[in-house]
């Protein structure tokens, strides 16, 4: 909300570090080595999670595990971390099928809406690794 | 404004990751960056790499995750397939970056702080 203390991560976070540690750890553990080491390779992420063309990807987890952290990147340098949750194998076939994870995908997809329409309007600008500019969403 | 420190519950899991788990997530994902790379600059595509390894396009996404652990025998066949060395897999390019003290993950901009500012229903 706004003024909410709380980022979409950090409620991915809190509503999977108990259930989901080890993966949790994971991607927090992967999250810093893309930013301090490989950036955000195309290779690590689970790309056309959203619309076309949009850049909402999902991060990979552990291999056998599903915990999807959806992400939107912009080239190799800005991430928007997003929400996500638990995709249980061979139950949730794609993210749509799952209330909790078409929520989670459709504010990435309406918050790459916006930013690229705040870019086009020069109300964003993307300078090195910063999204500098009007940062604030709102719900349609 | 955008909060850069992270948050008590992410600053207490990130603790609890170890140096060799560091260190296992480093190597995979350098391992991962350098055999791209490696098809890459050989003007190959994932697809005809794919093919070379007699292997299907999905297990190459799977390796080029950066979450794989792979075998020995792996590694001599990709090896192998890109005409290098086993050991010359492991030398992969880090991004020259600039690291930001306070930051979780910078410098590559991860921005963790939309919901500060999104209004949603989602407690």
């Amino acid at each position: 909300m706004e003024g909410e203390e709380f980022t979409l991560f950090d409620y991915f976070v809190e509503e999977n570090k108990n259930a989901f540690r080890t993966e949790v750890k994971f991607i927090l553990d992967r999250l810093e080595t893309i930013g301090q080491i490989y950036g955000a390779r195309e290779d690590y992420f689970k790309l056309h999670e959203g619309r076309s063309g949009d850049g909402v990807s999902a991060l990979y987890d552990l291999p056998g595990k599903e915990l999807r952290l959806f992400c939107i990147r912009y080239g190799t340098e800005v991430v928007v971390l997003g929400g996500g949750g638990p995709k249980t194998p061979g139950v949730i076939v794609a993210w749509q099928d799952d209330p909790k994870l078409k929520k989670e995908a459709d504010i990435m997809i309406r918050v790459s809406a916006q930013v690229t329409q705040r870019i086009r309007s020069r109300e964003i600008l993307i300078a090195g690794n910063q999204l500098m500019g009007n940062l604030i969403f709102m719900e349609e | 404004m955008s909060r850069r420190t992270p948050s008590p519950a992410i600053a207490q899991l990130m603790s609890e990751i170890t140096p060799q788990e560091k260190r296992q997530t480093r190597t995979k994902m350098g391992l991962a960056a350098r055999i791209s790379d490696l098809i890459r600059t050989q003007s190959m595509s994932k697809s005809e790499f794919a093919e070379k390894m007699s292997k299907n396009p999905s297990e190459i996404s799977k390796w080029l995750s950066g979450t794989h652990n792979f075998t020995i025998d792996t590694l001599v066949e990709i090896a192998t397939a890109l005409n290098v060395e086993v050991g010359e897999l492991f030398v992969s390019e880090q991004k020259p970056v600039t690291i930001y003290p306070i930051a979780l993950i910078s410098p590559v901009n991860l921005i963790g702080e939309m919901r500060q500012s999104f209004k949603t229903n989602t407690p």
